[in-house]
C-alpha cells in the first residue's frame, strides 16, 4: 500500500460548473462541455490560462473529443488526458485531477465530463466470450429489485419511494434533466421490468459537468476565494473481486471501496451529511445506503421511510435528484456529483440545501465492476 | 459436472472443440445451436442439455467458457481446461420484462438469475409464459428451444431455463 490522498499535499475543489442534463438535442458535445467549463472558471474566478492540466471523461463520444472542444478556450499548451471508465468516467477524471495536484505536478487542474449518446461500440462484446442471453442492464436491475424485495420483505411501493424523494429533490435543481416532483402513484405508473417503472430508471440524456481542483499554492497564487473551497480528503477507485454467487457484485464492491475511502479519510458513515450515489435504478439507493454503512443491511427501506435520507434528515442522499432524476449522461455524472457535494458543503444549494453540511461523499459504479468513492469536507 | 470428452485445449474456437461440436451437433433433427460456444446440442433430443465451462488448475469453475485466463488466479494456457457443466441450478430471483418478448416467441420475456449446480451464477431467459409458479429456490434446468431456422431450414435452438420436472429436480 502506497500513499493515500491525505498523505499528499491538500487539494480543494475551487470551481464548479454544469450544463443542464437534458434530452438529446442538436447541441454539439463541445457546446455542452464549454458551457460547463466556462461556468467553473467563472465560479473560481480564474482564467483558462491558469489551468495546467485537464482530464476529460466520456464514454460515448469515441476517440479524443477533448482537444477539439477545449481548444476553443484558447490553445494554452495544457496537458490533456482522455478518461474512459464507463459510467464512472467522470469520477475517474476527478480522481486523476486530484492526484495531479496532490502530487505537485500541477497547481490547478480541470476534471470534466461530457457526453451525448452515440454509436460507440461496447468493447466487452469483443472479448470473444459469448453470453447465454442478452440481458440488458434494465433487466439485471429488475432482477436485483426482486431479489431485494424477497430478501428483506420490501414492497414495490416502498422501493418506489426512492424515486419520489429524488424527483422531489430534482425539482429544485436547475441542472436536472427532470425537474418535476412526482407522487407515489405517478412513480408507480408505466412498468418496464419487474416492479421497476419508468420513473424509477435514470433517463438517457446529454450534459456536461466540470470541477476545478487546486492546491493551497494555486489558491494563493491566483487569489481564489479559499472560503468557498472544499477539501477532497478521500479518493478511492477499486474493481471487483470474486464474491459468493448469490451476492451482488456492485454491492460488495461498493462496500469494499467505501470502507477503504473511510479508512483513508479518517471518517465514518455516521459523520456524513450529504451523499450522492449511483442510483440509476431505485433499488440501488437502498442497497448503497446499506453498503456505505448509513444504515444496517436490510434497513434501507426503513432508513428511507423514516425520512433519514431526505434533505434535512440524518444524511441527504441524492439531494441533486440523483441519477434517477438529475440524470445520468455517463461522462458528466460523477463530476456532477462532486459539484453537487461541493455546492452543499459551501451552503450554496438554495432550496435543496441540507443545512449544516460539512462532510459529503460521492459514489459511482462503472460497468458494474468499477467503483469510485470521493469524500469531501468543508475547509478547516 | 463431467469431464469434457474432448482433449484439454478443446476450447470454443479451436479445432478440438470444432470436432467435438461437430460430433455432438449432428443430432437426428440437425438442430443448430444459436450459441455453439456455450452449449452442446446433444445427439439425441432426449439427452440433457449440457453447458460448456472452464476450470482452472486451482479448481475454480467459470461460465461462460474462455481460455484467456482464470478470473480468480489468472491461470491460463495448459492450466485451464474446458469442461461440461450440467444445465441445472437454483433460481434466486426473476423478473418479467413488460415491453419485450422472448426471442422466437409471442410470450413475454421473463428472465431469472440462477446459481448453476457447478457454482457460477448466470442470468438466463426462462421458458415460461409468466411469473406464476416461480419462486426463489426453485430448481431449474436448461432446455433447447427453437428460436428460428438457418439458411438451410434447420432449426436453430437456444438454451432457456424452466422449472425442473420431479425427475430432474435433484441437487
Amino acid at each position: 500500500m502506497g500513499k493515500t490522498l491525505l498523505d499528499l499535499r491538500p487539494v480543494y475543489v475551487v470551481g464548479i460548473g454544469l450544463h443542464r442534463y437534458q434530452k438529446v438535442s442538436k447541441a454539439s458535445y463541445a457546446e455542452l462541455g464549454l458551457t460547463a467549463v466556462r461556468e467553473a472558471l467563472g465560479d473560481a474566478a480564474i482564467s483558462w490560462s491558469s489551468v495546467e492540466s485537464a482530464f476529460v471523461g466520456n464514454a460515448l463520444l469515441g476517440m479524443a473529443p477533448g482537444r477539439a472542444m477545449l481548444k476553443h478556450l484558447g490553445a494554452t499548451g495544457i496537458t490533456l488526458s482522455q478518461v474512459e471508465n464507463a459510467s464512472a468516467s467522470g469520477s475517474t477524471a476527478v480522481r486523476h485531477a486530484c492526484l495531479d495536484v496532490a502530487t505537485g505536478i500541477s497547481d490547478v487542474s480541470l476534471a470534466m465530463g461530457v457526453d451525448k449518446p452515440g454509436s460507440v461500440p461496447f468493447s466487452m462484446s469483443w472479448t470473444g466470450s459469448e453470453r447465454l442471453s442478452s440481458i440488458s442492464p434494465l433487466l439485471s436491475f429488475a432482477l436485483l429489485t426482486n431479489d431485494y424485495m424477497n430478501r428483506y420483505s420490501a414492497s414495490p411501493e416502498q422501493i418506489a419511494q426512492v424515486a419520489v424523494k429524488n424527483h422531489g429533490n430534482a425539482a429544485n435543481n436547475p441542472y436536472a434533466q427532470f425537474q418535476k416532483a412526482r407522487t407515489l402513484d405517478e412513480v408507480l405508473e408505466n412498468p418496464v421490468a419487474g416492479s421497476l417503472t419508468r420513473l424509477q430508471c435514470c433517463p438517457f440524456g446529454e450534459g456536461a459537468a466540470a470541477v476545478l481542483i487546486a492546491s493551497d499554492e494555486g489558491i494563493e497564487k491566483l487569489g481564489i476565494d479559499a472560503s468557498r473551497s472544499v477539501q477532497m480528503i478521500g479518493s478511492v477507485s477499486r474493481t471487483e473481486r470474486i464474491y459468493a454467487p448469490q451476492e451482488s457484485v456492485i454491492v460488495e464492491l461498493t462496500r469494499e471501496t467505501a470502507a477503504q475511502a473511510f479508512d483513508e479519510a479518517g471518517v465514518g458513515p455516521a459523520d456524513l451529511d450529504v451523499v450522492e450515489v449511483h442510483d440509476a435504478f431505485s433499488v440501488e439507493e437502498l442497497l448503497y445506503t446499506e453498503a456505505l454503512g448509513l444504515c444496517a443491511e436490510g434497513e434501507g427501506v426503513r432508513y428511507l421511510g423514516e425520512g433519514r435520507s431526505q434533505i434535512g434528515g440524518d444524511c441527504a442522499v441524492s439531494a441533486s435528484g440523483g441519477l434517477i432524476a438529475m440524470g445520468h449522461p455517463f461522462g458528466p455524472t460523477g463530476v456532477g456529483q462532486v459539484a453537487e457535494v461541493t455546492r452543499q458543503l459551501r451552503g450554496e444549494a438554495g432550496a435543496r440545501q441540507h443545512a449544516g453540511a460539512r462532510l459529503g461523499l460521492a459514489h459511482m459504479v462503472g460497468i458494474g465492476q468499477v467503483c469510485l468513492v470521493h469524500i469531501l469536507r468543508v475547509r478547516d | 459436472m463431467r469431464e469434457s470428452s474432448f482433449e484439454h485445449g478443446g476450447v470454443p474456437g479451436t479445432p478440438d472443440c470444432e470436432r467435438f461440436l461437430e460430433r455432438a451437433g449432428k443430432d437426428m433433427s440437425e438442430r443448430v445451436a444459436k450459441r455453439p460456444t456455450l452449449f452442446i446440442v446433444p445427439a439425441a433430443p432426449s439427452r440433457e442439455t449440457v453447458l460448456l465451462g472452464t476450470r482452472c488448475s486451482g479448481g475454480h469453475v467459470s461460465f461462460p467458457p474462455q481460455q484467456m485466463g482464470c478470473e480468480v488466479c489468472g491461470a491460463h494456457g495448459e492450466d485451464i481446461e474446458t469442461i461440461e457443466l450440467a444445465a441445472s441450478g437454483t433460481l434466486t430471483t426473476y423478473a418479467m420484462a413488460h415491453r419485450q418478448q422472448r426471442p422466437g416467441s409471442d410470450s413475454p420475456l421473463v428472465v431469472g438469475s440462477i446459481v448453476l449446480d457447478a457454482g457460477p451464477a448466470v442470468e438466463v431467459v426462462l421458458d415460461v409464459d409468466d411469473t406464476e409458479g416461480l419462486s426463489s429456490g426453485l430448481r431449474v434446468v436448461g432446455h433447447l428451444v427453437p428460436v428460428g431456422e438457418d439458411e438451410s431450414g434447420r432449426p436453430i435452438v437456444d438454451c432457456f431455463f424452466a422449472a425442473a420436472r420431479p425427475s430432474e429436480a435433484r441437487g
